[in-house]
């Protein structure tokens, strides 16, 4: 009797746990519907980048800037975001490569290239650039 | 979702039945484990599949449509051979027999409580996956960045691995990132549905294996206790979504054990499932680089638990036929890690002098074990009660079958869990990263891989709720099995 009991209390503790992870999957679907025709986040971060990848080579190694001193997580995610939309293309994140790409947020996009030795070839809009380095 | 990626995921699927009724002993009933098979299938199919891909890439280049016409006569040839040489009428020599079922009323409730759970776990990995279709962080950073880079870049697919981009692990094994190419092959063109297709068939295959393991070795109430508690865990789910390596590897580790279980019962009988068995610990190793950590982990817990009776010719003729499953895969991973992967960055820290100053440095265990207890005590929280207590409070409330805890199995998965802990605890401990923030960025992906496996292993040995037969009669039933 006693262990009957028991087990009923551990199949309804069981239970309860299911019923409120199935209250958490139906308000996470509920949430999947009201995104199904937006665009995510990444997605949007991509197409800033669809008319720059016309203007690139197919293959190759291209250069990064990001016109702030600091490379915290925001600007690592940044960075990420660009190879991920930009592959094949091997992304790093200096400037010595002959082509670079500038990724600069949109409220703080430079006058001029932050560097002498780097030429702007391009400016795509919204704080994406494309630059090459200068040839003297 | 095109019928075009529909058919790579039926053709996978189809491979790997196949493959493993091909393999399967003739020996053993195959019936009882129809539902094993089928979700075994899932994870084998995909590694089949995944190194076939790899093997094109690397003997004819960037593969075409006519992969889609290579997979078909694979599975032709299987099926040809399955007819032929093996026949499905074989001779039963060793019917696994389960245990009586649940009283009727709890077997009905939770039949309709795993239903439900299904659908709507289902329609959140759904839900998740329009809310985040390109996956999480290390899925756009690594995984999904590896598939795009092999894809896009054509006769340069070697690109992928290059030195210049460490942060994106390119020493990680191909599974994941192939089996995403192949759907791309099939679809003809990138489309997030395929990534978001091969996490759906990891993570409910990983649950259905777990139901159909369960339903085969003890019965089917205790397979869908099992099943809910997984369906249920939030991390599963999210995780799944996220598009990692996780699940996936996770499936392996489970369908090793799950294949262990069926050595353990048929061993008299057959050696063909520690064939299998050292093949999906080879897939494991070629999904994530913690698969060699977990082959390490079976090797040292098969030695741990040899029993002291048997003999030694016994014991070696199983560990060769172990090595014979795993080999092709020891080989395509060494093949992998030489020619194309460059260092793994957290092993490439390894300085003698300063890994030997990381050992003894006690904070760091500390840290370690510190971060352990919360993650354990934390995991597959709910907002009500993480799954990891719960589990542990059902086990005291239901009671434990003491034939089934003494069995080889049961210590040899408790070895392997505990020796996976202990070295994901020493990789932590030695590399130069912070190990409290590796413990906290790491260590919840480290158990849902574990997590699988943990709760098979207690419901194998938990009692079924509200049996009709009586208690003791349940380890005398499960001590029979053992042998059977």
């Amino acid at each position: 009797m006693m262990a009957a009991t028991r087990s009923t209390l551990g199949v309804l503790l069981l239970l309860t746990y299911v019923a409120v992870s199935d209250a958490r999957w139906v308000y996470r679907a509920g949430q999947g519907l009201l995104d199904a025709g937006k665009a995510d986040s990444i997605t949007s971060y991509e197409r800033r980048y669809r008319e720059l990848r016309q203007a690139l080579p197919h293959q190759g190694v291209i250069g990064y800037i990001h016109g702030t001193e600091q490379f915290g997580t925001d600007e690592f995610k940044r960075f990420l975001l660009t190879e991920y939309a930009l592959a094949p293309l091997v992304l790093i994140n200096d400037t010595t490569p002959e082509l670079i790409v500038g990724n600069f947020h949109p409220d703080s996009v430079p006058a001029a290239p932050p560097a002498p030795n780097l030429q702007l070839l391009r400016d795509f809009g919204d704080g994406v650039w494309l630059l090459r380095k200068a040839h003297r | 979702m095109s019928a075009a990626l529909i058919l790579s995921a039926l053709l996978a699927v189809a491979i790997g039945f196949a493959f493993l009724c091909a393999t399967w002993p003739r020996a053993v009933d195959f019936h009882p484990y129809r539902a094993v098979v089928t979700a075994l299938a899932v994870g084998v199919g995909l590694g089949i599949t995944a190194v076939g891909l790899f093997g094109w890439l690397v003997l004819f280049g960037p593969p075409d449509r006519a992969l889609m016409a290579v997979e078909l006569a694979v599975l032709i040839l299987l099926a040809g051979w399955i007819n032929r040489a093996k026949g499905w009428r074989a001779p039963v020599v060793g019917t696994a027999k389960t245990g009586p079922p649940a009283s009727a009323l709890v077997d009905r409730i939770v039949v309709m409580a795993f239903v439900v759970t299904l659908a709507c776990a289902a329609a959140a990995f759904v839900g998740l996956s329009v809310s985040r279709p390109h996956g999480a962080w290390d899925a756009w950073m690594n995984w999904n960045l590896r598939a795009r880079m092999i894809f896009r870049a054509g006769t340069e697919w070697r690109v992928a691995f290059s030195p210049l981009i460490p942060w994106s692990h390119p020493d990680y094994p191909m599974l994941v990132q192939a089996s995403v190419v192949r759907t791309w092959i099939y679809a003809g063109g990138e489309t997030l549905l395929g990534p978001a297709m091969v996490a759906f068939l990891f993570t409910f295959g990983t649950a259905g294996l777990v139901v159909a393991a369960l339903a085969a070795l003890r019965d089917r109430t205790q397979g869908m206790l099992a099943g809910l508690i997984l369906l249920a865990t939030p991390f599963l789910i999210f995780h799944g979504t996220s598009q990692y390596g996780d699940v996936p590897v996770g499936f392996f580790f489970l369908a090793t054990v799950v294949l262990l279980a069926l050595h353990d019962r048929h061993r008299e009988a057959t050696g063909a499932f520690a064939i299998l068995t050292g093949l999906t610990t080879g897939l494991a190793g070629w999904t994530k680089n913690e698969g060699l950590l977990f082959l390490a982990a079976v090797v040292l817990a098969t030695l741990l638990t040899l029993p002291r009776a048997e003999g030694g010719r016994r014991c070696a003729r199983e560990a060769g036929l172990f090595l014979l499953g795993l080999l092709p895969m020891l080989v395509l991973i060494a093949y992998f890690k030489l020619r194309f992967a460059p260092p793994n960055d957290l092993m490439s820290t390894f300085g003698a002098g300063e890994t030997l100053a990381r050992l003894t440095d006690p904070q760091r265990y500390l840290a370690v074990a510190k971060g352990y207890g919360r993650e354990v005590a934390t995991f597959g929280f709910n907002g009500l009660i993480s799954a990891a207590p719960l589990l542990g409070a059902y086990g005291v409330c239901v009671g434990v079958c003491v034939g089934e805890l003494r069995t080889r199995w049961f210590r040899m998965t408790v070895w392997i869990v505990a020796l996976m802990l202990m070295g994901h605890a020493m990789v932590i401990i030695a590399t130069s990263a912070d190990a409290a923030r590796l413990v906290n960025s790491s260590l919840d992906r480290l158990l849902l891989q574990l997590w699988p496996v943990i709760v098979l292993a207690c419901f194998r040995v938990f009692r079924s709720p509200m049996r009709r037969a009586e208690p003791g009669k349940e380890s005398a039933l499960s001590a029979e099995n053992v042998g059977a």
